[in-house]
């Protein structure tokens, strides 16, 4: 009787004093949940949600925020999302139509480099008084440098296919 | 050529798509440029693209997604590739394996030469039921075949040479032979080198072992490029069931095909033609069918049984169908070699193959939009690292300015 006690005590001694040393040693990164909400994310980081950019919605997410506030990421997002927090999905927001990239009219740009601020991943270069341009591979289309252009000379194209997909049969 | 296969009569326009599997290619002509053959029309952007050469002289419109070529018919001809190695020489001449992959010859030759090659085994082995390019060009033109292959043996150091050919067909005099015996797909590459040599590659490119497989039309093209200087214009191409010389960009709807289904690229392996569908440097087959009619899977497990790659169709199948991309069986997806083989099995006559390489196009696609979004995080976090060094800068700015004022205050 006393030494079952006695091995039983001991025994939760050891295993207690492992857990907390694991606790404090193994801790997985804090916000490790914020990074698996934001790999789902479409990384388009035109604050349409809201917040100033993806990451950022995410941490909200994370703290409870809506789930339905990303039009780019649609739908699928929304789902996916939902699926990897064990909530509800809530009326998801239709995705917009298809992929864009920001193109300068470069004969009507001024040069007057207020894009340049505007763009979340800075996909334009340009200085003031110089001519500006989009690096199309790095435009997420975004949308938030149309509005601060003064003469608006950015539209936002379809891209070119990069390649020939097959279909579906 | 030789007088056994045809050549189709010019067609009213020659249509080449700028869009192709492995990436796009972009004009250099524009609407009005006056072509002769052999003039470049297009390169790709990727090398496995290459060239595309006008196949006839005459007048060209450009589209967004095609250049059409409107023949002259006067054959108007560029002026013969002289000088460059051999590899340099088949690039200009655009040049890809003519069996069906594409591959650029070019590349597998200095590959091959700089990985050292002890045997080129020149690939005759008709790669599908039904189709015959491959054996005409041998018959037709062995003399010119030979030469070819004496060219590439010797730009490769000297290799082991050998003609692997199907079981029925005819000897060819004066040059070692192999035959090639056993179940569908014998012609595809690992496949015969597997069976002619009896190694097994697993994950390896043949070039890295020392071997190199060319298909004989492939062979064909490049004696006509380093003995006459000719840029690849025009394939034989197995139209229903004759072999006839066809240029590249000829147009799919102006073949002379019976009613039905038209599948391009072979019975087996090929697809269903689009409209502005063209012959290309990798069609081999042009085929009409009658329409299959589809029944539900009945899980019988036969396209298992004719996997060559072990693969299990028919879950592949429907992951795809579900759009699951991250199941154990969808990702050996890129293990398929898209042989067609589970399509013959199929009972219910399920379209597998098209399945499948809509799956591998999906998980490229798939594969491309995770790439940009993890480029387009870390160029956000580094801008919001940025934009936050500056406010705290101007902070510490402001801090001092303030500090200098009250220390000025206080000494007056």
């Amino acid at each position: 009787m006393m030494l079952a006690a006695l091995v039983l005590g001991v025994l939760g001694l050891v295993v207690g004093a492992a857990l907390g040393f694991a606790r404090k040693r193994l801790a997985g990164e804090v916000d490790s949940l914020v990074v698996a909400i934001d790999a789902l994310l479409p990384q388009t980081q035109c604050a349409q949600c809201g917040y100033p950019g993806c990451r950022p919605y995410a941490e909200a997410i994370a703290g409870g925020a809506p789930l339905d506030l990303c039009p780019p990421g649609g739908q699928a997002t929304a789902e996916a999302v939902a699926k990897l927090l064990g909530r509800e999905a809530e009326r998801p927001l239709v995705s917009t139509s298809a992929h864009c990239v920001a193109l300068i009219d470069e004969a009507a740009c001024i040069g007057c480099a207020l894009c340049l601020d505007a763009c979340p991943v800075d996909a334009i270069v340009g200085a003031n008084k110089y001519m500006h341009t989009v690096v199309e591979e790095r435009c997420t289309g975004c949308e938030l440098c149309l509005p601060p252009c003064p003469v608006d000379c950015i539209s936002l194209e379809p891209i070119a296919e990069a390649r020939l997909r097959w279909e579906r049969p | 050529m030789g007088a056994a296969v045809k050549r189709l009569p010019l067609p009213s326009v020659l249509r080449y798509p700028l869009l192709a599997r492995a990436g796009r290619y972009a004009p250099r002509v524009v609407t009005g440029t006056r072509v002769r053959a052999g003039d470049v029309l297009a390169v790709g952007n990727v090398p496995v693209l290459g060239y595309l050469h006008a196949a006839e002289s005459g007048t060209v419109e450009t589209t967004a997604t095609h250049v059409l070529l409107h023949p002259d018919g006067l054959h108007d001809a560029a002026p013969p590739l002289i000088s460059m190695d051999l590899a340099e020489r088949v690039r200009n001449a655009g040049i890809v394996g003519l069996g069906g992959a594409g591959y650029p010859t070019w590349l597998k030759l200095r590959q091959a030469r700089s990985a050292g090659a002890t045997t080129l085994i020149v690939n005759a082995v008709e790669c599908e039921p039904g189709v015959s390019a491959d054996r005409a060009v041998l018959r037709n033109h062995t003399e010119a075949v030979l030469s070819g292959l004496r060219a590439l043996a010797e730009y490769l150091g000297g290799p082991t040479t050998l003609i692997a050919l199907g079981e029925d067909m005819d000897d060819v005099p004066g040059v070692e032979t192999a035959r090639v015996t056993g179940p569908y797909p014998s012609g595809s590459e690992r496949t015969l080198i597997s069976r002619v040599l009896g190694m097994k590659l697993q994950k390896a490119v043949p070039t890295e072992v020392g071997v190199v497989v060319l298909n004989v039309a492939t062979v064909f093209a490049v004696h006509r490029a380093w003995d006459r200087g000719e840029r690849l214009l025009e394939r034989v191409v197995t139209v229903q069931d004759e072999d006839t010389w066809v240029r590249i960009g000829h147009p799919v709807a102006d073949l002379p095909l019976p009613e039905g289904e038209v599948m391009v690229g072979g019975p087996v392996t090929g697809w269903p033609a689009t409209e502005s569908e063209s012959v290309t440097k990798t069609t081999r087959a042009v085929t009409a069918r009658k329409p299959r009619e589809t029944s539900p899977c009945i899980r019988c497990g036969w396209c298992a049984s004719a996997c060559p790659e072990g693969l299990l169709p028919q879950e592949l199948y429907r992951s795809i169908n579900a759009e699951r991309w991250s199941g154990k069986e969808a990702l050996r997806l890129a293990d398929c070699v898209e042989c067609g083989a589970c399509d013959m099995a199929c009972p219910s006559r399920l379209p597998l193959l098209a399945t499948f390489r809509y799956g591998k196009s999906e998980r490229l696609e798939l594969e491309r939009r995770t790439h940009d979004a993890a480029l387009a995080r870390d160029r956000f976090t580094i801008r919001m690292a940025r934009l936050e060094r500056r406010r705290e800068e101007r902070r510490n700015e402001r801090e001092a300015r303030m500090a200098s004022r009250r220390e000025w205050m206080q000494r007056s």
